[in-house]
């Protein structure tokens, strides 16, 4: 789940010099997780794909600006910017909300491709994670980011509050608000939650 | 010890503690208290699912490459960095080009109440210098390569700037009057028209007669006019300037 594209220094020379092909090797090395991310912070695959290829295009428009080589930070603070954006657009645009957003396209769920959980676990595990998926979007944009950035993308608390811009403790308290309305909807299906949490307990131990 | 406990492990520490985020000591604490009290171990249980369930989220397939090509860069140069611009900036932008359609009706009024028997419409009447002021007042956010937004209502606002000028500069030659407004800041600007029309009132010979006749009234009118040419291109101007700080801000942000 975590792994990266190997970026070296000299990649990161050239991408910084404005070299196209230098760049597209890091899109094709992050273009998934991007789209992903777009799409779990937006709720609807036509707005991700707009929102990954615009955020691609203002990343390599300010590849100078790639400092260091924490080159996933940087990539993810373009497209979080460019999905924060378009959510302030729908804002100002009242008619198409979150739930109309994510209505008015392809709504067939995310594919279950797991394959830890054998085949029943995996279904409730599914099933769990559609719920989940579902009231992540319903979270204020603010804390949907950083659980999002935490939980599912694996960044610490100190990249967070880089990429977001915002302090160490804000991180925690948007992180701990955002999970504790996401632990109303595991509670609200205990017979789902009950096997999880044993298959938790079982992986862990 | 208990009661210390209790009470000392917030919500935010308890998610910390999940995410390996405390320090050695506090999570040593944080371990201690969970032995003792059941809600917080509760907690505890339920947000170790809660990341595990988002953790393992399933990932889409991207639905095709996004590589960037070099066709699209040129097609659309403004393309990706106009959508960082922030809901402030055109919003500021929109309220400084309306602040300067009320600074150029204002100053058209004024010089037409001098110089309306010359038939130029109010807007046409407007000195040249408004139009190249408004370029100064929207200068610095229309410089932004891609500040689209604000610098969207300009065209509108500057109502064919090119005759304009023509027009109102055959009015101050007509009328012999300096174009004194024409390179100065607004504020200055706002009171060089003022001078502008006082000037013209003197010199006006056709016109001169039909005017006089309310001028006390005129005197009352020009002071409301001024005053409201004053307040919207200052307007105009923090509006502006306003624009132009949360587009660079945002700008400063996506980097």
């Amino acid at each position: 789940m975590s792994e990266q594209p190997e970026i070296d220094d000299a990649l990161l020379d050239r991408i910084r010099g404005g070299d196209l092909d230098a760049f597209n090797t890091l899109v094709l090395g992050f273009q998934e997780r991007i789209y992903n991310h777009c799409l779990r912070m937006l709720g609807s695959r036509p707005a991700a794909e707009d929102a990954t290829q615009e955020a691609f295009t203002a990343a390599f428009k300010n590849a100078r600006s790639l400092r260091g080589s924490n080159v996933r930070s940087w990539i993810y603070r373009i497209a979080s910017n460019t999905c924060i954006d378009e959510l302030r657009r729908r804002q100002r645009r009242p008619a198409v909300s979150l739930d109309a957003a994510d209505q008015d396209d392809d709504t067939r769920p995310l594919d279950v491709a797991d394959d830890k959980p054998g085949p029943e676990g995996r279904a409730l595990q599914g099933e769990l994670q559609e719920s989940l998926r579902e009231e992540l979007l319903r979270l204020p944009d603010d804390q949907r980011l950083a659980v999002t950035l935490c939980d599912v993308e694996g960044f610490q608390y100190e990249e967070i509050a880089e990429v977001l811009k915002i302090s160490v403790g804000t991180v925690k308290s948007r992180i701990s608000r955002g999970r504790s309305r996401l632990r109303e909807a595991i509670r609200a299906r205990p017979e789902l939650f009950g096997d999880v949490a044993r298959h938790t307990s079982e992986s862990d131990s | 010890m208990f009661w210390r406990d209790r009470h000392e492990v917030s919500d935010d520490e308890l998610n910390a503690y999940v995410d390996s985020a405390l320090t050695e000591r506090r999570h040593t604490q944080v371990e201690a208290h969970l032995d003792l009290c059941d809600d917080c171990s509760t907690t505890v249980t339920e947000l170790r699912v809660l990341r595990t369930l988002m953790s393992e989220m399933p990932r889409e397939p991207v639905p095709r490459s996004f590589v960037v090509r070099q066709v699209d860069l040129d097609a659309s140069p403004a393309a990706a960095e106009s959508g960082l611009l922030g809901s402030l900036t055109p919003m500021l932008g929109g309220v400084a080009s309306v602040a300067l359609v009320a600074f150029l009706v204002l100053t058209g009024i004024s010089t037409s109440d001098s110089g309306g028997s010359d038939g130029g419409s109010p807007l046409e009447a407007t000195p040249a210098g408004q139009s190249d002021e408004f370029a100064g007042a929207e200068g610095e956010s229309a410089s932004g390569p891609t500040d689209e937004d604000t610098a969207a209502p300009a065209p509108a606002v500057g109502l064919s700037p090119t005759s304009d000028n023509e027009s109102s500069q055959q009015d101050s030659a007509g009328d012999g009057a300096e174009p004194p407004a024409e390179e100065e800041e607004p504020e200055r600007a706002a009171s060089g028209a003022g001078v502008a029309t006082g000037t013209a009132d003197s010199g006006e010979s056709t016109a001169g007669a039909e005017e006089q006749s309310g001028s006390a009234v005129d005197d009352n009118d020009e002071d409301a006019v001024r005053t409201g040419q004053i307040v919207a291109a200052i307007v105009a101007v923090v509006a502006g300037a306003g624009a132009f700080f949360f587009w660079w801000r945002r700008r400063q942000a996506a980097i």
